[in-house]
């Protein structure tokens, strides 16, 4: 048991090395200066020049590689170069809203796609069924900043019942803060909610049909004791797994979202510190978005094994 | 007392209304003001940003001098100055009772601290080499400062009024960056990152108070997030709009209305004149002959705007409307590019910013030079890329880009610039230029500059468009035209 945590811990060490390396160098490999991009059209040569030695980029590329290294392993991440405010302060900041809009997403997916991927396969072949599974068909095609801009217009513009723009912050109030978040949450959340329903529905098939239900129904439970104390359960495992892709989904979601929403999250950040070539921001980010993923994917692998020890033998 | 009487006649009115209308439209002393791009820090003493200097430019900081909405200069911490007969010795007397917003009074030593830290080794001050003129500051008392110079340098004032010559307060201006200190009339509250900075307006200042007292200066990048919240009223107004196909989007909201400005926009097709075809003066002006500016601005802003005929907008003081030289005209471009030796067929890159404007007119340059014969590449990048690449390193052909600094015509005697103009009969005319202080021998020389540009065509002159400005219809006082970026407050008010 011992050797299989240590395995996986240094199989994701490894994982996060390499990607280290590989944002070091890509960010390096793309073509713009830091210092040119904060200095503009008017910028003379010498301070350029000045910028790079305040900047430490007149050191050699292993130099700076093995400096931000050396820096994450001892808790010191660097200052942004265009905002000249500790990393983790910003990051910390903007992750106010980035979670909370993550977890109040990924928690409308579920409470969405759930029951209703549970309905159409209780009710499997009837009219019921296939409407359900076409209209989520057909909302897992709709792009999200689409849907963002539609219920814009309609809440926030016409019926003024959610604000169009901006986050106020924790501090201006819980109910101000989740109103904010409320739109750009269900744009995230609505494709999501159609894969959860459609891998519910597929997942609850596959539970009904096998051995321990009949088992379970020739012991006298009824249908609705079945459907809820023995097949849901079990269909639910498969659904964890799901939540681990689902995640980095909505990160990546995020950007586009927020940025339709003016909300100032991690997503913004990023986009924003790619655009300026705010290096120390987006390698830390990307690292961390990195290690987040890895962990949360950890932690579900630990929860499913825990649930069902029969993946736990065969998969690692 | 006529002021008591409009008050009188205001308040009955608003009362009337109120009476009448649904929404009746409250006196307000609160502003929004939306923002495209949040600024790195709110200190201009080292970074160009445009935003720093729309949140911060006298409504935070002032500087000895100002410009005006007209852009002219005008006095500001310095109420007088004399100048020597060598052009090189500024006598400044300082505004009296000025405090800045941490406490400390405004001295001569705070005039000699701001300048002699702009022009220092390293100092990354956006405008340095203004400041390396500068040889002293003395002070003969607290109430005057001379500066002198070190080549007499006409367009001093002028640069004393930008953003990085601001005078800041010895004790606090490290940490300008995250909390601004200047003598302004609104003082620095708050500013959370990514989405809003706070002014308050400053109850000591020493000038005529501001009639609002806080202003807000959001975020927001997507002009369409912008659009919304101007449309749902969370913004009151969002100077230098982005996205002119969304103006459409205000033409029924009755709050809000659309202003047309100016400023210093020039956008030009840069050539690369140290590099062969375009060090040929034929090869520049086939190019500028082949290129249908008119249509250009037709369909870059319905025609809204100027075509250029040298590098200076139409808002500038010294804007000479020089007779268009290179009227549309193919058939010659074809014969000018025989004469300098390119071959039909000849094969130039033509780069681009991520800019709608840049992207729109490249595509229909491209179009027009396949027409006299020149194949074109077009090569979108991406703005770090392009700042690189093109402005840094000079590596390029051709690129579409809009100047949009004040007054910069002296980029062309610059020894590094990215399209590598030289021309020594234009280094004569600027050096003569910048020595002199007389307003009107300045302006004649002005005028050969652009002159000198036209006919030699370093660049194509292209256009440039006005500024749109979309704001509730209640705000006076705020600036529509733009000389350098700045959004001065302190005379802004809601009417009734």
């Amino acid at each position: 048991m011992i050797f299989v945590i240590l395995r996986t811990v240094i199989e994701r060490f490894l994982v996060l090395v390499a990607a280290s390396i590989l944002i070091f160098v890509l960010l390096n490999l793309l073509p713009g200066d830091p210092a040119t991009v904060m200095l503009g059209l008017d910028a003379q040569p010498e301070s350029i020049a000045a910028l790079h030695r305040q900047l430490g980029l007149d050191s050699s590329l292993t130099t700076r590689y093995l400096r931000w290294i050396g820096g994450l392993c001892t808790g010191h991440a660097g200052s942004s170069y265009i905002y000249d405010v500790p990393v983790w302060q910003l990051i910390r900041e903007r992750f106010q809203s980035t979670l909370p809009l993550i977890a109040f997403a990924t928690g409308l997916s579920l409470a969405i796609g759930l029951p209703v991927g549970a309905m159409a396969a209780t009710n499997r072949g009837s009219i019921l069924d296939l409407t359900v599974m076409s209209t989520l068909q057909t909302l897992k095609s709709i792009p999200d900043f689409w849907l963002a801009m539609m219920m814009t217009l309609l809440f926030s513009l016409t019926l003024h019942w959610f604000p169009a723009s901006g986050f106020p912050g924790w501090k201006n109030g819980i109910p101000n803060g989740l109103r904010a978040l409320f739109l750009p949450a269900v744009a995230l959340a609505i494709p999501q909610a159609a894969i959860t329903a459609r891998f519910m529905r597929s997942s609850l098939i596959d539970t009904l049909s096998q051995d321990y239900i009949r088992t379970a129904r020739a012991q006298g439970y009824g249908k609705t004791a079945v459907l809820w104390r023995v097949a849901m359960p079990n269909a639910f495992i498969p659904i964890l797994t799901l939540i681990g892709i689902q995640i980095p989904v909505l990160v990546t979601g995020a950007i586009i979202v927020e940025s339709v929403f003016n909300i100032p999250g991690c997503g913004q950040l990023l986009l924003e510190a790619v655009n300026q070539r705010d290096i120390p921001i987006v390698q830390n980010l990307v690292m961390l978005i990195v290690a987040g993923v890895l962990l949360m994917n950890l932690i579900l692998t630990a929860i499913v094994g825990w649930l069902d020890p029969r993946l736990a033998e065969t998969g690692a | 007392m006529k002021r008591a009487v409009f008050l009188l006649v205001a308040a009955g009115l608003s009362l009337a209304s109120q009476a009448r209308a649904e929404s009746p439209v409250p006196a307000r002393d609160t502003l929004s003001i939306g923002v495209s791009i949040e600024p790195p820090g709110l200190d201009p003493s080292r970074s160009p940003s445009e935003s720093i200097g729309t949140i911060t430019y006298n409504n935070i900081y002032e500087g000895l001098t100002r410009l005006d909405r007209s852009g002219n200069v005008a006095p500001l911490l310095a109420r007088a100055w004399t100048l020597s007969d060598d052009g090189r010795l500024y006598h400044f007397t300082l505004q009296e009772n000025v405090h800045f917003h941490d406490g400390t009074p405004l001295t001569c030593d705070a005039v000699r601290f701001s300048l002699l830290r702009a022009k220092a080794a390293d100092s990354t001050n956006p405008d340095r080499s203004v400041f390396t003129n500068i040889t002293d500051v003395s002070c003969p008392d607290d109430g005057h400062a001379d500066v002198r110079l070190r080549d007499a340098h006409g367009s001093f004032l002028y640069e004393l009024a930008w953003n990085d010559a601001s005078i800041f307060s010895p004790g606090s201006s490290g940490n300008n960056i995250h909390h601004p200190v200047g003598t302004g009339p609104f003082l620095f509250q708050e500013w959370q990152r990514g989405d809003h900075v706070l002014l308050a307006r400053n109850p000591n200042y020493w000038g005529k108070p501001p009639v609002l007292k806080s202003v807000t200066f959001r975020f927001m990048p997507d002009p369409l997030a912008a659009s919304n919240a101007l449309l749902a009223g969370e913004l009151d107004a969002y100077p230098s709009f982005p996205e002119r196909e969304i103006l459409g989007r205000f033409a029924d909201a009755p709050e809000l209305r659309v202003i047309r400005g100016s400023f210093p926009f020039k956008a030009i097709l840069a050539l690369n004149n140290g590099r062969r075809p375009f060090n040929d003066v034929r090869v520049r002006q086939a190019i500028a002959y082949a290129i249908d500016r008119k249509a250009l601005l037709q369909a870059v802003s319905d025609g809204d705007g100027t075509v250029l005929q040298s590098h200076m907008a139409p808002n500038d003081p010294d804007y000479a409307p020089l007779p268009d030289r290179y009227p549309y005209n193919p058939e010659r471009a074809r014969e000018l590019l025989k004469s300098a030796g390119v071959q039909p067929g000849t094969q130039v890159r033509l780069s681009f910013p991520p800019i709608g404007y840049a992207r729109d007119t490249s595509e229909l340059i491209a179009a027009y030079l396949e027409q006299v014969g020149i194949i074109v590449t077009l090569q979108p990048l991406e703005w770090p890329a392009w700042l690189s690449r093109v402005f840094g390193q000079g590596a390029f052909d051709m690129t579409v880009i809009a100047h949009t600094e004040p007054h910069d015509i002296g980029i062309y005697d610059r020894d590094t610039i990215y399209f590598h103009y030289h021309n020594p009969a234009f280094h004569d005319l600027f050096q003569r230029y910048e020595a002199s202080s007389a307003p009107a021998t300045r302006h004649a020389l002005s005028v050969s500059m652009q002159s000198q540009l036209a006919q030699d065509e370093p660049n194509v002159f292209l256009y440039s468009v006005p500024r749109d400005t979309v704001m509730n219809r209640h705000i006076r006082g705020l600036w529509t035209d733009q000389q350098i970026a700045a959004c001065p407050l302190a005379d802004v008010y809601w009417a009734p």
